[in-house]
């Protein structure tokens, strides 16, 4: 039972990535309908970012993680103009091609400018250890789960009462209805490139403490990300969120019951086959595809 | 409006294809000629992953063959070196290509790479109808081994030991400390399955049970599942094959997660790049490595000066093995000459006392130098052992 | 002089003046490495033509095609180590039956899909295949490669013809390449490619006049992989080993870099690319670790600002001719007239 406890922890931690990468997905394609193939890159930026404030700019940790959060908004704002506006009324293979090609940038740019080899940060928590019920875990994956839960109530306040949000909304369910009465489209879809990003920074300012920051941290994760996505129904923010957590316990029950080397395989597994039983995922609405 | 875009795009291109035009124009071809006659200057070409994920085993190389360089090339005499290098991408395709490139367009004397397996694989098979030899010094996978020398490829050479040879002694020396049960975990590429495969082998030879294999991707970043794994499966230690960088993030769960056990290692985990990356001193104490260089420099202080001097860093395996590479090829062609054949010929007969052991290579073109058994002792670096693995 | 530069401006001899260059290559070719770039040039032509069916003419951004060419080159490589070395008909059967299997097998479940999950389905399909290939290392070695596959052998008329020459290798993937070429554009001219960009333009259309969509992605598809199997059979031959690195994403990107900047469902473009993005990275070699970034960069600002990519130059070749030889004639009346 201690196994299978420690296995739901892992999951759950690994889920909390999953989830705030999948929340950013999910609102940037529901309001601006593109698909972000660089949004792990703007968490690797972030945790780049987190790096800087505590090495260069000597800041502690605290303090270098604010900076991280707040260092994010202008990112993605800059992110929107370059790659996401030029290609916002053109068809979706390039909308699509624009964000990988701004993936290839980014990575390969961080390679040359911080170099492959990984950067590590620290934080007054990561090595304080709890141990509950047997399951030990440092008291920085607290941390995590508390900032990511508080994010997203943040934001589903946001998208609920916020004059905003509720535009946001409305601009993922019915965009020509929305541009007819005069919903700035376009500033929504800055809005929710930028918000995606901060909760990027959100991951990328508590996350690589317990590991460390490569220039590739986010290949991997943009695609768990947009499974978690799919699987919750496209464009659907609560669908990504469950699905995210729900494919961190896949992937460390995988690891645990099964064979190390093949868990990713049952995550995209997992995705495929909801989407063979369930095309419009766990939480979307049925769409007639021809 | 359109013709405006496309002269942008020219514009970006033309000084981009340019500069690399004139790059490519500027680097002659060497005169070491193929006959071998009283050639002054030799170029080595290396080939190893510049750019992408990999880049590093690439950049470190490279700094270690330069420090060799300025070395070889200050102590005078007849011969001087020249270092020209290669994009091998660390694929097949890539080593293919980057093989071709240094033998056919920059026209090198001798290659030396590549640290990646893959593409020493790979470009292995452009070198007999080239009739140039190459020395990898980095690359463990154990086909290439079986590929070279006698009745196979007779121009490629590995001057560095394989996890055939260090796994019989060190799996003896696991179970000597009383080992009766261990856990593996090991990163999925070619050095890690290769490695695993060969202890496999040897703790059964060795009467020691492998409770469980957990499998880790490069970079992966978490480890707390396979950690958990391996805690559970009665382990009394724990084998990692892996490097350092993957080693610091897995060490820092490792005691997250309370685990108490005995930890052993291969790869390049006991160095001063893991010391870097754990953030916190003594993160490493009480493990034990098996290692085909040394990272205490003891054997070499002389390089590692040399090398913080010129990099300000502490060199890791792949500039040490470089640079111990090409010394091996200085010392080739000072007993066969220059140029192709004579380094080729050089090769076979170079008996070289070298800072890690002796450097002689067998009918399969395969070296067996000294193996070092290494541990972090209160944060410093220190050798256990040194086994000759020769004869 | 108006019958010739009406001559000079058609499409014919643009490909009759590209097919002299290509068979000239071995002789132009300046020593063995350019020859050995020329013929992996020709091994992205077949895959980027094959790619371009699936993108430009279906309409769907597939991002497993590195799963059918690694399925040939594996198939290959297998039999020819380990199954006798059947040769290259028997491969070719293999590569090309296998590579349909699995272009249904995967097809079938995500043409079902909207556009976006489909390119992330695939995806899905080509980690798992990536999986397995550096996984089950009983069959594929993983990491650990498939090495030592011999040169090319292809039976012919009682006699065992072996591919081993550099010069060789270029012609027998020329061929390919050839073929490749002329099939998917005689599929392009042909009923079935009226029904494809049917299919594209208008799905809800098409089916209303009895075109059914499925079926007419699923033959696409398919017909894509058959060819990317078929370049992975002789890959495999010519490198003479087969790593898991081949089912790969970069693989995929290249492709799609290769299809976009030389201008989707256009032939002539596709082809240009595919040689412009194998021989542009040996140019770039001074700059190693820029060539990625300057890779990135250029698909982003192609993809934002010129639409059409290469194809866009080939269309106004004609145009240009026209011009030029106006202009010429005019200045021939005026020395005429001038005296």
């Amino acid at each position: 039972m201690g196994f299978f406890l420690d296995q739901v922890v892992n999951g759950v931690i690994l889920g909390s990535q999953y989830a705030l990468i999948a929340a950013g997905l999910a609102l940037i394609f529901g309001v601006a309908g593109i698909v972000n193939f660089a949004h792990g890159e703007l968490f690797m930026v972030a945790a780049y970012a987190l790096y800087l404030g505590e090495s260069a700019l000597g800041l502690p940790y605290a303090a270098a993680a604010v900076f991280t959060v707040i260092v994010m908004v202008p990112v993605g704002g800059l992110f929107y103009g370059v790659v996401i506006r030029p290609v916002a009324g053109a068809g979706w293979q390039k909308q699509l091609v624009a964000t990988l090609a701004a993936s290839i940038v980014m990575v390969n740019l961080a390679i040359v400018l911080a170099g492959s080899l990984p950067k590590t940060v620290s934080s007054p928590l990561a090595a304080r250890v709890a141990v509950v019920g047997g399951v030990h875990f440092s008291l920085q994956r607290v941390l995590i789960l508390g900032c990511t839960l508080l994010s997203f109530a943040a934001l589903h306040m946001f998208l609920m009462r916020a004059k905003w949000g509720k535009g946001m909304r409305a601009l993922a369910q019915n965009r020509s209805a929305c541009a007819a009465v005069g919903i700035p489209v376009h500033r929504m879809g800055l809005l929710a490139v930028v918000i995606g990003s901060a909760l990027a920074g959100v991951a990328g300012a508590l996350i690589p403490v317990l590991s460390n920051i490569t220039p590739t941290m986010g290949l991997l994760l943009t695609i768990k990300g947009f499974a978690a996505v799919i699987m919750g129904g496209f464009g659907n923010v609560t669908g990504a969120i469950v699905s995210g957590f729900a494919l961190g316990l896949v992937e460390a029950m995988a690891m645990a019951y099964v064979s190390s080397a093949y868990a990713d395989a049952f995550v995209f597994g997992a995705l495929i086959v909801t989407l063979l039983l369930r095309p419009q995922g766990l939480f979307g609405h049925a769409v007639r595809v021809s | 409006m359109k013709d405006k875009r496309w002269r942008m795009v020219v514009a970006l291109l033309v000084p981009v294809i340019g500069l690399a035009a004139c790059q490519s124009s500027s680097a002659s071809p060497g005169n070491g000629s193929t006959t071998g006659n009283g050639s002054t200057t030799i170029r080595i070409g290396l080939s190893a992953s510049f750019s992408g994920a990999t880049a590093f085993y690439g950049q470190q190389a490279k700094a270690g063959a330069e420090v060799a360089v300025g070395e070889l090339n200050a102590k005078g005499g007849k011969y001087k070196y020249q270092l020209v290098t290669a994009d091998d991408q660390c694929t097949p395709d890539g080593g293919s290509s980057a093989f071709g490139n240094l033998l056919d367009v920059q026209r090198v004397d001798v290659i030396l790479g590549s640290p990646c397996s893959a593409a020493t694989l790979g470009g292995m098979t452009l070198l007999p109808a080239a009739k140039a030899p190459a020395l990898t010094v980095s690359s463990t996978s154990p086909a290439i081994t079986q590929q070279a020398g006698i009745g196979g490829n007779k121009y490629m050479w590995r001057m560095n030991i394989n996890d055939d040879v260090m796994a019989t002694v060190f799996s003896k020396y696991i179970a000597a400390q009383g080992i009766k049960k261990i856990a593996i975990i090991a990163v999925n590429s070619d050095f890690g399955q290769g490695a695993v495969a060969a202890y496999k082998k040897t703790f059964a030879a060795d009467a020691v049970t492998i409770t469980t294999t957990q499998f880790y991707t490069q970079g992966g970043g978490d480890f707390r599942t396979q950690l958990t794994n391996i805690g559970a499966s009665g382990a009394q230690a724990m084998l990692i094959i892996g490097a350092y960088q993957d080693a610091a993030v897995m060490m820092r769960q490792f005691k997250e997660l309370g685990l108490g056990i005995r930890v052993y290692a291969r790869g390049d985990v006991v160095s001063t790049g893991f010391q870097q990356a754990a953030g916190s001193p003594g993160l490493g104490n009480g493990i034990q490595e098996a290692d085909n260089w040394d990272p205490s420099y003891q054997a070499y202080p002389g390089f590692a000066k040399a090398y913080w001097q010129k990099f300000h860093g502490d060199p890791q395996s792949y500039a040490v093995q470089a640079w111990l590479g090409m010394q091996v090829i200085a010392q080739a062609v000072a007993a066969g000459g220059g140029g192709l054949a004579g380094i080729e010929r050089g090769l076979a007969t170079v008996s070289w006392s070298s800072p890690i052991g002796p450097v002689k290579f067998d009918a399969h073109h395969q070296a067996h130098h000294d193996m070092f058994i290494m541990t972090f002792d209160h944060g410093m670096i220190k050798m256990v052992k040194r086994i000759h693995t020769a004869g | 002089m108006a019958a010739l530069s009406r001559a000079g401006a058609t499409p014919a001899t643009g490909w009759l003046l590209a097919g002299a260059a290509a068979v000239a290559v071995p002789w132009v070719a300046g020593n063995p490495f350019y020859l050995q770039t020329a013929t992996v040039a020709m091994i992205y032509v077949v895959l980027a033509v094959a790619y371009d069916l699936v993108v430009g003419r279906i309409g769907a951004l597939s991002l497993c095609q590195p799963v059918f060419f690694a399925w040939g080159s594996y198939a290959a490589a297998l039999l020819a180590t380990r199954g006798g070395n059947p040769g290259f008909w028997l491969e070719a059967v293999v590569a090309v039956a296998g590579a349909v299997a699995l272009a249904i097998a995967i097809g079938v479940p995500s043409f079902r899909l909207s556009l976006h999950s489909f390119a992330i389905g695939t995806l899905g399909f080509l980690l798992i295949a990536q999986l397995v290939a550096v996984n089950w290392i009983s069959v594929t070695g993983g990491p650990l490669c498939v090495v030592g596959v011999p040169a090319l052998a292809v039976p012919l008329g009682g006699q065992r013809l072996t591919v081993l020459s550099d010069t060789q290798n270029y012609y027998t993937i020329l061929a390919i390449a050839v073929l490749t070429v002329a099939a998917i554009g005689l599929l392009i001219r042909s009923r079935t490619g009226a029904a494809l960009t049917a299919t594209r333009d208008d799905p809800v259309l098409a089916a209303a006049r009895g075109i059914w969509p499925l079926r007419m992605r699923l033959t696409a598809f398919s017909v894509s992989a058959a060819f990317s199997g078929l370049a992975g059979v002789f890959a495999a031959h010519f490198q003479h080993v087969v790593c898991a690195s081949q089912v790969d994403i970069p693989i995929n990107t290249l492709l799609l870099v290769m299809v976009f900047i030389g201008g989707r469902a256009s032939l002539r473009g596709v082809i240009t690319g595919a040689v412009l993005f194998t021989v542009l990275p040996q140019v770039l070699r001074v700059a190693d670790a820029w060539r990625l970034v300057i890779f990135g960069v250029l698909l982003l600002v192609m993809v934002t600002t010129v639409p059409d990519g290469i194809e866009h130059v080939y269309a106004g070749v004609p145009g240009l001719v026209r011009r030029l030889l106006t202009r010429m004639r005019r200045s021939v009346h005026h020395g005429a007239k001038d005296g």
